[in-house]
């Protein structure tokens, strides 16, 4: 019974909602790249400077103009944003979706419908 | 988009084999009806690359709408409900009228409602209503990412997948058909035991669910497509539109995966530990074989372990069905298709300034930004009721605009439930009492403070101020399909299973695709015992016929 408390007791502390922190590069897009361009500037056309998989994630210092800022060994570089994928935050959790789960008999499945 | 081909989400030969499988065991059943087998999957899953976002869209399909109201009224029966909005709610439309011109058909019916849900949740029914979480509202950055979101939806309705429901439906229909084989069948020797008519509707429900499982994942990728053109034609950003949404799923549904991965390890370690704390077992009469007698003689920690991995498989297994499954494809995978799309035509991923004051100036009206901060409130005491401060943050978000929405006013009854008792503050008789604030607001109305309030009054042996409940709930939801399953089980345990059964009679007639909830509902407990121990036995026979 003691443990069956303790398991509860763990699951809902578990259960509670989390942060995301702040937003960072978490991989290459398409995801069959195995390399990322690095540039000095946003908007640079060459580079011979690349990361690669193990690099990630990188935290995203700046936003502009289709472009991240991101550190990459000890200096400032610019990555595309189409070529990243970036996690993004979320307040959202299981809270309703728990107490009172729904069929889908009458909709279409939605856009979240893998998350709880 | 619904006349080209289309490329198959999945992408392998898996995926093409398991479609084949399905048809192939659909066509070797006569009573398959010819709808879902005439749905236009196979012969559209050639990969072909990337198609063209750039070109016109395809014509709209004809169809009878169904009602819109009932539709909206059937989803506050689901859930919690809707969250009465307003304002937001006129924003929201604003932005699928532009839609719906762009896509030339501004005089299509249905709106944007918003769901009383704390997921990152959102679809389309064929009334053309499309229903879109407060959180993932909360969570956007952009009003490029939100007409992605809305465009995605719309693209189901657009391209008149819900042609599938229909399809389902007829199927389900054959299903029923096939049932009463199943109960003359129940009347002979072989009732207890696997035989021919568990087979037939094993073989056909499999077949229909890979069948609907390929064609609705071949949906969510043609709809991705679908908002992805008409985004750009309002001149929205891809990098803040489409790929923003995807990703924030992708991140949403990353974080859900490492939450249930830590429950379960959790779940495990208590396993080991009971079974640790538990005396050694000595070998039973019931270990008859050398299986049993050798689990048996190693005693509790051993068999602590068994369950545990016996836990980790069945989660395992259920995650990998997920996955293969689901009726989406992965989230990844939609994000890898949208990049070779941008990749194939780069016009589409023109780089464009994110809108982002509309939507922040939709949020912070007065009346919105209380709504989601007594929501954001009610969320977190429903997660841990039992925290020092829920009472307190409970009565917060009951306050104007939301006293009488049921998230809150569920918030504030589980927080009254759990909390100790204070000195000066007599506790509530029955804090289920405080959810009657939600029976009078009309535009708030949710059926699930009717069950819980009425179900709280029936175990309390208060049964006709229960019915009272339920009836006054009736009154507003009875041409909710989603209200009758819980009143056809709330009569059934009040007035007698006779009543039960004339209930879900009604509503198999009212609502097919509630049906088999209704029925299921309506067995006594004597009933579901006894079909519990025929599904035990099937199953049982099933082992043998597979082990033996």
């Amino acid at each position: 019974m003691k443990n069956q408390v303790i398991a509860i007791g763990l699951l809902a502390v578990l259960a509670s909602p989390w942060a995301v922190a702040q937003s960072q590069i978490v991989g290459l897009m398409p995801s069959n790249q195995t390399t990322l361009d690095l540039y000095d500037n946003a908007g640079d056309s060459g580079t011979d400077t690349r990361a690669t998989l193990a690099d990630l994630p990188m935290n995203v210092l700046e936003t502009k103009a289709g472009h991240h800022r991101v550190n990459y060994k000890g200096k400032d570089y610019w990555v595309r944003g189409p070529q990243v994928r970036i996690s993004r935050a979320s307040s959202a959790g299981c809270t309703t979706a728990r107490i009172a789960p729904t069929t889908q008999t009458s909709s279409t499945p939605g856009a979240g419908k893998n998350g709880c | 988009m619904g006349a080209e081909r289309r490329r198959l989400p999945g992408g392998g030969a898996p995926a093409l084999a398991a479609a084949f499988l399905a048809v192939g065991l659909l066509a070797g059943c006569e009573t398959i009806p010819q709808s879902i087998a005439s749905l236009p999957v196979i012969s559209q899953m050639r990969s072909s690359g990337p198609s063209n976002p750039l070109a016109d869209l395809p014509p709209p399909v004809a169809r009878t709408w169904p009602d819109v109201r009932q539709d909206v009224l059937n989803q506050r029966a689901r859930g919690f409900g809707l969250v009465n909005a307003p304002e937001l709610q006129r924003y929201l439309n604003g932005l699928l009228t532009r839609i719906k011109t762009a896509a030339g058909v501004p005089s299509w019916p249905g709106g944007v409602h918003v769901l009383a849900s704390h997921a990152l949740d959102a679809y389309a029914t064929g009334a053309g209503n499309i229903y879109v979480s407060l959180s993932w509202l909360a969570d956007m950055e952009s009003e490029d990412e939100l007409v992605a979101l809305l465009s995605h939806e719309f693209a189901h309705i657009y391209l008149h997948y819900h042609q599938l429901e229909s399809a389902v439906a007829d199927a389900d229909n054959v299903t029923s058909v096939l049932g009463l084989g199943v109960a003359l069948t129940l009347k002979t020797g072989e009732a207890a035991r696997w035989n021919k008519v568990d087979t037939l509707l094993t073989t056909y429900t499999l077949g229909r669910g890979l069948v609907t499982t390929i064609y609705s994942q071949t949906e969510e990728s043609a709809a991705d497509r679908f908002s992805l053109s008409l985004t750009h034609k309002l001149g929205y950003s891809y990098e803040h539109g489409i790929k923003a949404f995807l990703e924030r799923l992708a991140t949403w549904e990353d974080e859900q995966e490492k939450r249930e991965k830590q429950q379960q390890e959790a779940l495990l370690a208590a396993i080991r530990a009971q079974a640790a704390a538990a005396p050694a077992a000595r070998p039973g009469a019931a270990a008859n074989n050398p299986l049993n007698q050798g689990i048996a003689a190693s005693g509790a920690a051993a068999q602590g372990e068994v369950a545990a991995a016996a836990s980790q498989l069945s989660f395992e297994l259920t995650k990998g069905f997920e996955k293969v499954a689901g009726s989406h494809p992965s989230t990844l995978k939609r994000l890898d298709a949208i990049a070779e799309t941008a990749a194939a035509f780069p016009a589409i991923a023109v780089e464009r300034e994110a809108k982002k004051k509309p939507l922040d100036a939709a949020r912070q009206e007065r009346n919105t930004a209380n709504l989601l901060r007594n929501y954001a409130l009610a969320f977190k005491v429903i997660d841990a009721p039992n925290a020092t401060d829920a009472l307190d943050t409970a009565r917060k978000a009951v306050a104007a605009p939301t006293a009488s929405h049921a998230v809150p006013l569920f918030a504030l009854y589980v927080a009254t439930n759990e909390a100790p008792p204070a000195p000066r503050t007599p506790r509530p008789a029955d804090p289920s009492q405080m959810l009657e604030a939600n029976f009078n607001a009309e535009a708030d109305r949710a059926w699930i403070t009717y069950k819980e309030r009425s179900s709280k009054l029936k175990d309390n042996r208060q049964v006709p101020v229960a019915q009272r409940v339920v009836d006054q709930g009736l009154a507003y939801f009875s041409r909710a399909e989603e209200a009758q399953p819980y009143a056809v089980r709330f009569y059934g345990e009040t007035k007698g299973w006779d009543e039960a059964k004339r209930r879900a009679q009604a509503c198999a007639k009212d609502f097919p695709r509630a049906a088999a909830r209704c029925n299921q509902a309506a067995m006594s407990p004597a009933e579901q015992k006894q079909q519990d121990r025929t599904d035990k036995s099937k199953k049982e026979g099933l082992m043998e016929r597979f082990f033996k």
